[in-house]
């Protein structure tokens, strides 16, 4: 149980550092682009879904290990 | 390196968040070094010295606290910033309480981010202004070579002014190191003999047998080995000044002779019955207590009273604390010209551990520590670490010096450690069977500042063996 644990909060970590990249990567590019450049629509979708991504990595239910943690 | 500007450390098994950290930190002007995870890179932090570290708490073999723990030993005025995509209060708490700058959650908050980093070059920035300051008051400061602001000082530089230009004998007091011929140079530079000769002569350095003849010369035939007629100093000196360093060293046997010089101006070189004038003014500095020495029979009063017409006593440094910041601008600028490196000052941290040092060997010991660290740093200013170390193998070095000093010439204190500097390298040299990298981590020294240690002391080693070069 708690090796199943253990690597369930491993891919959350994994996720969300991905999440965290696309997110990082699309905040620097968003800043980056002149306001009317076409591209810009695109590169906001994708950076909010990877914050509604991240958002719902949020509400994905934690399980406890034995520590309780 | 860090002669660019300030360097950022990213440390994450992650490439792409490494990939981001560096694209965004490139735009605040860092110089971005990244690694994928925490192993190895311990052992660079020294030669790297980072300003600020980006470090991933979780990571595989070793994680962010143990990389923070590290670092805080390594180089405590390192700013370290942690980064989780997990957080929790517990690990939050322990990074601020094992010194971290701040805790940042995946995904980064570039805002704060931004904020942090720039604490840091701010931060980084105040220092330089500040030292560029002390920098700028120490040439103001300065008073023909010497540097000091404290009251003593100008009370000192002072009497210099208004004395030079008549004083015949002075009789300069102070502890070893604490620029005695610096003071007899601006008496020369300030009185009517600018123009004269101003000569040297360091009475702990002078055979016993041959002090007569260097003083006052000898005539061909005098003694075995005078094959030729020698014009001793004080004829030399006509019309300038003698400085006698560290005149207590005297032998009781010349020094009748010597008053007479100083009094009279009249000397006889050896051999000779003839007397010559000699128009010189004298003068002499010590480090000991010539009445004490009189009264113990090793110094005659009536030459201590001769030279004592004017005596100008010199503080040790440790009675001038407050010139310690400008002394130390003046001397880190000055190896940083001579070696060619953007060397600006001290950290702060490094500026309380000079302020707090005795200083035995005064203002000689503090220009020595400082050049040290000036060949172990590889930052543009020099750490408290770096200080300490040099401060260390200055103590070890000036214990075996010691003694031999005393007895043998010290015409420059730097060669002098550079002998016991070269033999200690030389001892880990060997005890690493020639090995560079070993040997710069048994002293406590990165492998380039090793390098640069045996450039100094005219080790000729191939540059092309350098490991990893």
């Amino acid at each position: 149980m708690a090796d199943a644990t253990r690597s369930f909060d491993r891919w959350l970590h994994d996720v969300r550092n991905q999440l965290s990249i696309i997110l990082g990567f699309s905040e620097i590019l968003l800043q980056e682009l002149e306001g009317d450049d076409a591209r810009r629509h695109d590169l906001q979708e994708i950076h909010d879904a990877a914050e509604r991504a991240m958002g719902a990595m949020g509400r994905v239910p934690q399980k406890e290990d034995e520590s309780g943690r | 390196m860090n002669s660019l500007g300030p360097t950022l450390l990213a440390i994450d098994d992650e490439p792409g968040i490494l990939a981001l950290v560096e694209r965004f930190a490139r735009t605040l002007q860092f110089n971005v070094v990244c690694h994928d995870g925490a192993s190895g890179v311990l052992a660079e932090i020294d030669e790297l010295r980072p300003d600020v570290v980006l470090v991933d708490l979780q990571m595989p073999e070793i994680n962010g606290l143990e990389v923070l723990r590290a670092i805080r030993d390594v180089d405590p005025e390192c700013a370290v910033v942690l980064m989780t995509a997990h957080a929790s209060v517990d690990t939050a708490i322990e990074a601020v309480k094992l010194g971290a700058l701040d805790y940042l959650t995946k995904p980064l908050d570039f805002d704060r981010l931004r904020g942090l980093l720039t604490t840091v070059l701010k931060g980084i920035e105040r220092r330089e202004a500040l030292l560029e300051i002390d920098a700028d008051v120490a040439r103001r400061f300065e008073f023909h070579g010497t540097i000091g602001r404290s009251a003593a000082m100008q009370d000192l530089f002072d009497s210099i002014r208004r004395l030079a230009p008549h004083v015949r004998t002075l009789l300069i007091t102070g502890e070893t190191g604490t620029g005695k011929e610096l003071v007899a140079r601006a008496f020369q530079q300030l009185g009517p003999r600018r123009q004269g000769r101003f000569l040297t002569v360091n009475c702990s350095a002078v055979v016993d047998a041959l002090f007569e003849s260097e003083l006052f010369g000898h005539q061909r035939g005098a003694f075995t080995g005078a094959t030729e007629t020698k014009v001793g100093l004080f004829e030399h000196a006509d019309g300038g000044t003698l400085f006698l360093d560290e005149v207590g060293e005297l032998p009781l046997s010349v020094q009748p002779k010597l008053l007479r010089a100083v009094e009279y101006g009249d000397v006889q070189r050896v051999g000779s019955l003839e007397t010559r004038h000699v128009d010189v003014r004298v003068i002499a500095a010590t480090s000991r207590d010539l009445r004490a020495e009189g009264a113990a029979g090793r110094f005659r009063s009536d030459l201590y009273f001769r030279l004592n017409v004017l005596e100008i006593h010199l503080p040790p440094l440790r009675d001038r604390r407050e010139d310690i910041p400008l002394l130390t601008a003046a001397f880190v600028r000055e190896n940083a010209a001579r070696l060619q490196r953007p060397l600006t000052g001290v950290t702060t941290a490094a500026e309380r551990a000079l302020q707090e040092s005795q200083w035995p060997g005064n203002i000689r010991e503090l220009r020595n520590v400082l050049e040290r660290a000036c060949l172990l740093s590889e930052a543009r200013i020099l750490g408290e670490r770096e200080v300490r170390q040099a401060m260390r193998i200055g103590s070890s070095a000036a214990g075996a010096l010691e003694h031999a000093s005393a007895a043998t010439e010290p015409p420059t204190v730097g060669d002098s450690l550079s002998s016991a500097q070269r033999g200690q390298i030389d001892r880990v040299l060997r005890q690493a069977r020639g090995n560079k990298t070993e040997a710069a981590r048994l002293l406590g020294i990165s492998r380039r500042s090793l390098y640069r240690w045996l450039d100094r002391l005219g080790h000729a080693e191939p540059k092309a063996s350098q490991p990893g070069h």
